[in-house]
C-alpha cells in the first residue's frame, strides 16, 4: 500500500525553504532616501541591511535576530517536509505543529514591526515615513528635505502564501489522520 | 513522544538563543554596541551635524580652512554646554600636542592634533571654536578619541595688554562617552593679530582632563579671514555652509549681474571632504540687493555635478535679471560697478537631499556691468 502524502504540508515545507534562500537576496520591504540614495533599508526576516552613502553598517543584535530567524524558519520547513512525508506516523503530529507555526510567526512580527517603526521614528524625529509608497519627508525643526520612497516586495506576498500553505497543511491533516484511522471498506 | 517534543521545544531555544547569545558574549563588555554600533553613532554624528543650523553651522563653513582642509567636521563627538561660535571669525591654524586622561584611562597620554581655532570677538566678550583633529591617538586612548574632528566651544573674555589681548576662557561639556570635561583656556592674541598662543589646563571637576604640556602657537589660516573685504565674502559663505547637508561647503567665488544680457551669474567653489564622492544635484536662490533687499533675479545650477571623493570643483548658478530689477538697477545704480547682493531662500540639493536656507547670505561686493 502507498505511504499517504500531506501534499499540502508538502508544498508548504518546499515553500517554506525556498522562501528563506529568497528572502536572503530580495528584501520584503525595502526604504530608500533620495535618489541616489543616502540611506536604504532592506529588511526581510532573515536578512536586513542598512546603508549610507554606499556604506553597509551593520547592527550585531539585528543579525542575530536574522540569524535566530533563519534557522527557525529552516527548522520548521525540515519539520514540515519531513511530516508531509509520513503524515500518519505517530509523531508526525508534533513535526506539524513545529512546523507550521514558525511561518506564521515570522509573518506577524515582521508585520508588526512594519506597522511599529514607522510609528515609533514619528513619534521619535517627526518623519512620517510612508509603508509602501513615495514621499518627501522634513523633520520637525529641520531645513533639510529629502525623497524616500517605500517598497513591499514580492517575497513578502510569497511569504504570505507560505503561510497560508502552513494553515491549509494543519486542516487536510485531520482528514489525513481520520482516513488513517478508519479501517478499509 | 515527549522526548520529541522536548528536542523540538529545545531546537527552538538553541535557535533563537543561541545567535543573541553568541553575540550578548561577544559584546559583553559593551553591550549597548549590541545595537549602536560606533559605525551607527557616526552616522547618527554626522546627521545630527547635517541637521545642525545657524552659527553651528558657520563653524563648518570654516573647515574650509582646516589644517587638514577637506575632514569632515564632526562636532557631534562633543556635547557643549556653551553656545557655538557666532559673529565674525578670524581663522588660525596650527598642530599640537595635548595630555588627555580619561575616567578608564588615568596615565596621562599625548595626543597629537591638527588645529583650527575661530575667534569672534564682541567687546571684552571672546568666543573660540578649538577643533582638533587628531592625527595621533595613543591606544589606550582611542577608544575615546578617533580620527574625527572635536569641536570645543569656548566662552571667555579679553583684556587689552601691550603685548596683544589676553584671553581667559573656558568650555565645558561631555564627551560622547560621557565623561565630562572642564577646559580652561588662556592665551594671547599678538598685536599684529598673526599668532595666538594658548594653553589648556582642565578644572578638577573634570572627568576628562585635556592639557597642554606646553604653549601652542596657531597661526592666521591661508584664507584669513582678517583681510577686509574677506570678512564679507566669509561669512556670507558661512551662511550658505549653514544647509550643507553631506559636508560640502560651497565658498562663494566672484558674481556679476550683467545688465546687457540680463543676467545674474554666481559661482562657488565646492570642497569634497568625504571619503566618498558625492552629487550636488542642485543649487538655486533668490538675488537681491543687500541695501535695498529688492529681488533682481532668481538663480540655479545647469544639472548635477558629481564631485569625487577629496577634490574641488566650481560650480555657476546663475539666472536672468527680472524687467523690475533692470528698471531698478537702472534708476539707482547706473553709475557704480558693482554692488553688494544677498541670496535669500538659497536651497541645495546634494545626494538627493535638499537644504533649504533658513537665512539670507549676504556674499559681498559683485560686478555690475553696463
Amino acid at each position: 500500500m502507498m505511504e499517504k502524502i500531506n501534499f499540502v504540508g508538502l508544498a508548504a515545507g518546499i515553500s517554506s525553504l525556498i522562501l528563506i534562500a529568497i528572502s536572503f537576496f530580495i528584501p520584503w520591504w525595502q526604504f530608500t532616501a533620495s535618489n541616489p540614495a543616502n540611506v536604504q533599508v532592506r529588511f526581510s526576516p532573515v536578512n536586513f541591511n542598512l546603508s549610507h552613502a554606499g556604506v553597509s553598517v551593520a547592527i550585531p543584535l539585528v543579525l542575530a535576530l536574522n540569524i535566530a530567524c533563519l534557522l527557525t524558519l529552516l527548522a520548521g520547513g525540515i519539520a514540515l517536509v519531513v511530516y508531509a512525508l509520513k503524515p500518519t506516523k505517530p509523531y508526525s503530529k508534533q513535526l506539524l505543529g513545529f512546523g507550521y507555526k514558525k511561518p506564521i510567526y515570522t509573518l506577524v512580527a515582521f508585520i508588526a514591526i512594519l506597522i511599529a517603526l514607522p510609528i515609533i521614528i514619528q513619534v521619535f524625529s517627526g518623519i512620517n515615513v510612508p509603508i509602501n509608497s513615495s514621499a518627501t519627508i522634513t523633520p520637525h525643526g529641520s531645513s533639510q528635505s529629502a525623497n524616500v520612497s517605500t517598497l513591499i516586495n514580492w517575497p513578502f506576498y510569497f511569504a504570505i502564501v507560505v503561510t497560508g500553505l502552513s494553515i491549509a497543511a494543519r486542516m487536510v491533516h485531520g482528514k489525513i489522520a481520520k482516513s488513517a484511522v478508519l479501517p478499509p471498506q | 513522544m515527549q522526548m520529541l517534543r522536548l528536542v523540538l521545544v529545545l531546537i527552538t531555544i538553541a535557535c533563537i538563543a543561541g545567535p543573541i547569545g553568541t553575540v550578548a558574549i561577544i559584546y559583553r563588555n559593551n553591550l549597548s554596541q549590541m545595537v549602536v554600533t560606533p559605525q551607527l553613532q557616526q552616522l547618527f554624528n554626522s546627521n545630527n551635524n547635517s541637521n545642525n543650523n545657524g552659527n553651528n553651522n558657520n563653524y563648518n563653513s570654516n573647515n574650509n580652512n582646516l589644517p587638514n582642509n577637506g575632514a569632515p567636521n564632526n562636532g557631534g563627538n562633543i556635547n557643549n554646554n556653551n553656545p557655538p561660535i557666532i559673529g565674525s571669525m578670524n581663522s588660525f591654524g596650527g598642530s599640537g600636542q595635548f595630555d588627555v586622561t580619561t575616567p578608564n584611562n588615568q596615565n596621562a597620554a599625548g595626543i597629537q592634533a591638527n588645529i583650527n581655532c575661530l575667534v569672534s570677538l564682541n567687546g571684552n566678550n571672546i568666543q573660540l571654536g578649538l577643533d582638533l583633529s587628531p592625527t595621533s591617538v595613543p591606544s589606550s586612548l582611542q577608544s575615546t578619541f578617533s580620527n574625527t574632528d572635536y569641536l570645543f566651544n569656548f566662552d571667555g573674555t579679553t583684556s587689552g595688554t601691550s603685548s596683544g589681548t589676553q584671553i581667559t576662557a573656558n568650555a565645558q561639556g561631555s564627551l560622547s562617552s560621557g565623561s565630562t570635561f572642564n577646559l580652561n583656556l588662556s592665551g594671547t592674541i599678538d598685536q599684529a593679530q598673526d599668532t595666538l598662543s594658548f594653553t589648556l589646563t582642565s578644572a578638577q571637576n573634570s572627568q576628562t582632563s585635556i592639557t597642554t604640556p606646553q604653549t601652542i602657537s596657531l597661526h592666521p589660516n591661508g584664507n584669513n579671514n582678517n583681510s577686509g573685504n574677506n570678512n564679507n565674502g566669509n561669512n556670507s559663505n558661512n551662511n550658505y555652509n549653514n544647509n550643507s547637508g553631506g559636508g560640502v561647503s560651497p565658498v562663494f567665488l566672484s558674481g556679476q549681474v550683467d545688465t546687457v544680457h540680463k543676467t545674474v551669474t554666481l559661482t562657488f567653489s565646492l570642497n569634497n571632504g568625504l571619503s566618498q564622492g558625492t552629487t550636488i544635484n542642485s543649487m538655486s536662490g533668490t538675488v537681491e540687493i543687500t541695501a535695498d533687499q529688492y529681488t533682481i533675479g532668481t538663480v540655479s545650477s545647469n544639472g548635477p555635478i558629481t564631485i569625487p571623493a577629496g577634490q574641488s570643483a566650481t560650480i555657476t548658478v546663475s539666472g536672468a535679471l527680472t524687467q523690475n530689477g533692470l528698471n531698478y538697477l537702472s534708476d539707482h545704480y547706473s553709475h557704480v560697478a558693482s554692488l553688494d547682493v544677498t541670496v535669500v531662500n538659497g536651497q541645495m540639493t546634494e545626494n538627493g537631499v535638499t537644504n533649504q536656507g533658513a537665512q539670507s547670505q549676504d556674499l559681498g561686493n559683485i560686478a555690475l556691468s553696463w
